[in-house]
């Protein structure tokens, strides 16, 4: 980042190919695909246009979904002050997914499971979601989701316990 | 961390290959792009630092350079290094003449009908009257000066006549030194503004001369017998006569200020 911001150009593309896949599901098992396109895209143009903001003091990472972070919180309040709903994740109830025993034949059993795991993702309140998020495509450790996200070490373990306590029992019904 | 933990963590491991379009990719790489060789002066933040660096430069500029209060109100600085000589050259030329005469005092050469009382001169008061009348009145040293006098520069004038009349009383050069080598243009000027402000010259056309000394200008209006002299002071024409001979013995030859 330090090299793109002194102008060699060359420098973003390894550095976009390294966070783009984390980023993007991070926006996406959030949003639906056309929000997570334009939250991705905003915060990569956010870093390309302030560049000169960063500070090699920090670990890029940090950095970086704390600006997809601030992007996101962006987005919902925008969403609210239009009507929406203050996580816009679909809600959906975990009894309402479709049944694994409903067309075994024409889908995939993981694929399938994979579909009612991200929705159950989507179904969990905000904060909760997004700190499992984290921790799922970045590996931060729970200080580190607690700087990224401004809050303490100890609400982000009690998110991730609720998080993973709702998904298993969410996925508990397809599960053996 | 628990067995379940970890299956979920694995499955969710399997969808990880979701990745953003390619369109999305093309975008954002060609931005980044653009922006890395975009040159410095498309850069917005860039010239928005420019710009408030140049609007600082030029406030400064303006506080630095701005006029103070003095130079507003007082005479065209071009004028001042002629005054200031002037000035010197009276002191000087006063000096030398009572240095060398020691002339008593004699009585006044004009008879004064006007609020102006009458008062004792020596040889250097004149000589001082004369140069002092140069000091005040540049144009005379500095015709081009003189040309370029405006409004504010007749207004000027006005001033320093009503500054002088002040001074008169305390004073009392008399009539003795005129000047008649002013251009023709300044010469109207004056009459305009004494006109303006005392009304109709007195005299005609033919027999008015318009002359200054150290109070001032005034009219001289010129028959077969008399030389009448008219002063425009508190907007009236005030009369100060002479005798002829005295006046013309009085008249300082204008090569001599040449």
């Amino acid at each position: 980042m330090t090299a793109y911001a002194r102008g060699d150009a060359a420098a973003f593309e390894p550095l976009y190919a390294r966070h783009r896949g984390a980023l993007y599901r991070y926006f996406r098992r959030q949003l639906d695909e056309a929000e997570a396109n334009d939250c991705f895209q905003t915060l990569w143009l956010k870093i390309i246009h302030y560049q000169d903001r960063y500070s090699p003091a920090a670990p890029f990472r940090h950095y970086l979904f704390t600006l997809a972070h601030n992007v996101l919180m962006d987005h919902y309040r925008e969403h609210r002050r239009k009507g929406g709903h203050e996580s816009h994740a679909e809600a959906v109830d975990p009894d309402t997914l479709a049944d694994p025993d409903d067309d075994p034949e024409q889908q995939h059993q993981r694929d399938e499971l994979t579909g009612h795991l991200h929705r159950l993702i989507r179904s969990l309140p905000m904060h909760q979601r997004e700190a499992w998020l984290l921790r799922q495509e970045t590996s931060f450790s729970t200080a580190e989701i607690a700087h990224v996200t401004g809050t303490t070490e100890e609400g982000v373990k009690s998110r991730l316990r609720y998080a993973r306590d709702k998904l298993k029992e969410g996925m508990a019904r397809y599960v053996r | 961390m628990s067995d379940d933990r970890d299956w979920i963590d694995d499955l969710y491991a399997e969808g990880r290959d979701e990745a953003p379009p390619a369109a999305l990719d093309a975008v954002i790489l060609t931005a980044a792009r653009d922006n890395a060789t975009r040159p410095w002066y498309r850069n917005i933040r860039t010239l928005t630092t420019l710009a408030t660096a140049a609007s600082f430069v030029l406030a400064a500029m303006v506080v630095y350079y701005a006029p103070d209060d003095a130079s507003l109100t007082g005479p065209p600085s071009k004028e001042a290094p002629e005054r200031r000589q002037a000035i010197d050259r009276a002191g000087d030329r006063a000096a030398g003449a009572a240095d060398e005469a020691d002339v008593p005092a004699r009585p006044p050469a004009v008879k004064v009908a006007a609020p102006q009382a009458p008062a004792e001169s020596t040889e250097a008061e004149r000589l001082a009257g004369t140069s002092l009348e140069e000091a005040a009145l540049p144009s005379a040293a500095a015709p081009e000066v003189a040309d370029a006098m405006t409004d504010s520069g007749r207004s000027m004038l006005s001033a320093t006549n009503a500054a002088r009349r002040a001074e008169q009383t305390a004073t009392s050069v008399g009539l003795t030194a005129n000047k008649t080598a002013e251009p023709k243009a300044v010469l109207d000027d004056v009459l305009s503004t004494l006109t303006g402000r005392c009304g109709t010259a007195p005299g005609t056309a033919e027999s008015r001369t318009l002359l200054q000394d150290a109070l001032g200008w005034y009219l001289a209006v010129t028959t077969a017998e008399t030389v009448t002299y008219y002063r425009c002071i508190d907007d009236t024409w005030q009369v100060i006569e002479e005798p002829v001979s005295e006046t013309s013995e009085q008249q300082p030859d204008p090569e001599d200020d040449q």
